[in-house]
């Protein structure tokens, strides 16, 4: 995989971040394939999801959206692939949240995304992504 | 150095970053040589080591690792090079390390890597790997 891919790659990572943060749906939304599948695991405890298909994963996002009254930012770091091909790849990276609100900043939690990612249209989108975070958001 | 090279050191500073923090001793010895030689130093205090060799490096992880009840992120921000060869390279780079545990994510402490990494056959790993890092962990 060329480099230029490797970084389409990170940006779609950092816009589906960016895109939970402000709140910005449709940028959102254009990070999942139609078909994706989406897991959560809280402190090594009982799997949460699967999150099945486009719609449900946008229904659980602006769910949880709509339960945070503070102003979130996902980081994303130390992006490295596991697996790497010209149309699907599999990428980690670390997730360092942070929110704000009534004047303080907190470190809410740390986490690891494992993301199956695929190109379709010749975007990479997210087919199949597992979170594995520190600490309840 | 091109791009993809560039991407590649990135890689290998995430996975030894995320080799300790997921205790995968596999993914955190490949990303140093057999010869590997690594040093410490706290606040600008004493030098610690150096651990001569990949298994010194790794038996200094391993105690560390056993001895941290919580549960650990290494984030790795503002890599930059200060040499650039084909075969081996001097790579700077930020940590910021944060650690969950009952029910709280702190700031544990702030660093600074260098790291000198070298091509072994076709991959590159760390060769000399230094970190000041600002307080005790």
């Amino acid at each position: 995989m060329n480099s230029n891919e490797k970084l389409a790659i990170h940006e779609l990572l950092y816009k589906s971040a960016y895109g939970y943060d402000s709140r910005t749906i449709e940028m959102l939304a254009n990070c999942y394939a139609e078909e994706a599948v989406m897991t959560m695991c809280i402190a090594d405890g009982e799997l949460i999801g699967p999150f099945e298909g486009h719609k449900e994963i946008m229904k659980m996002m602006t769910g949880a959206m709509e339960s945070q009254t503070d102003k979130r930012l996902h980081n994303i770091s130390n992006v490295f692939f596991e697996k790497e091909g010209d149309e699907a790849a599999t990428v980690l990276s670390s997730l360092t949240l942070t929110a704000v609100e009534n004047g303080s900043i907190q470190l809410l939690t740390t986490g690891i995304y494992r993301d199956e990612v695929v190109k379709v249209g010749g975007s990479w989108k997210i087919l199949k992504r597992h979170l594995d975070l520190d600490l309840p958001f | 150095m091109n791009q993809g090279e560039r991407l590649a050191i990135h890689e290998v500073l995430y996975r030894a970053a995320h080799g300790y923090d997921s205790h995968n001793v596999d993914m955190l010895t490949e990303c140093f040589t057999k010869d590997a030689v690594m040093t410490i130093r706290v606040s600008g205090g004493d030098l610690i080591g150096p651990y001569d060799g990949q298994e010194a490096v790794l038996n200094f992880m391993k105690r560390a690792m056993k001895r941290q009840t919580d549960k650990r992120l290494h984030q790795i921000s503002n890599i930059f090079f200060e040499s650039e060869g084909e075969e081996e390279a001097v790579a700077l780079s930020s940590l910021t390390l944060m650690a969950a545990e009952n029910g709280v994510c702190q700031l544990l402490s702030t660093g600074i890597y260098r790291d000198e990494v070298v091509k072994v056959n076709g991959r590159w790993k760390v060769s000399k790997r230094h970190l000041d890092i600002e307080l005790p962990v």
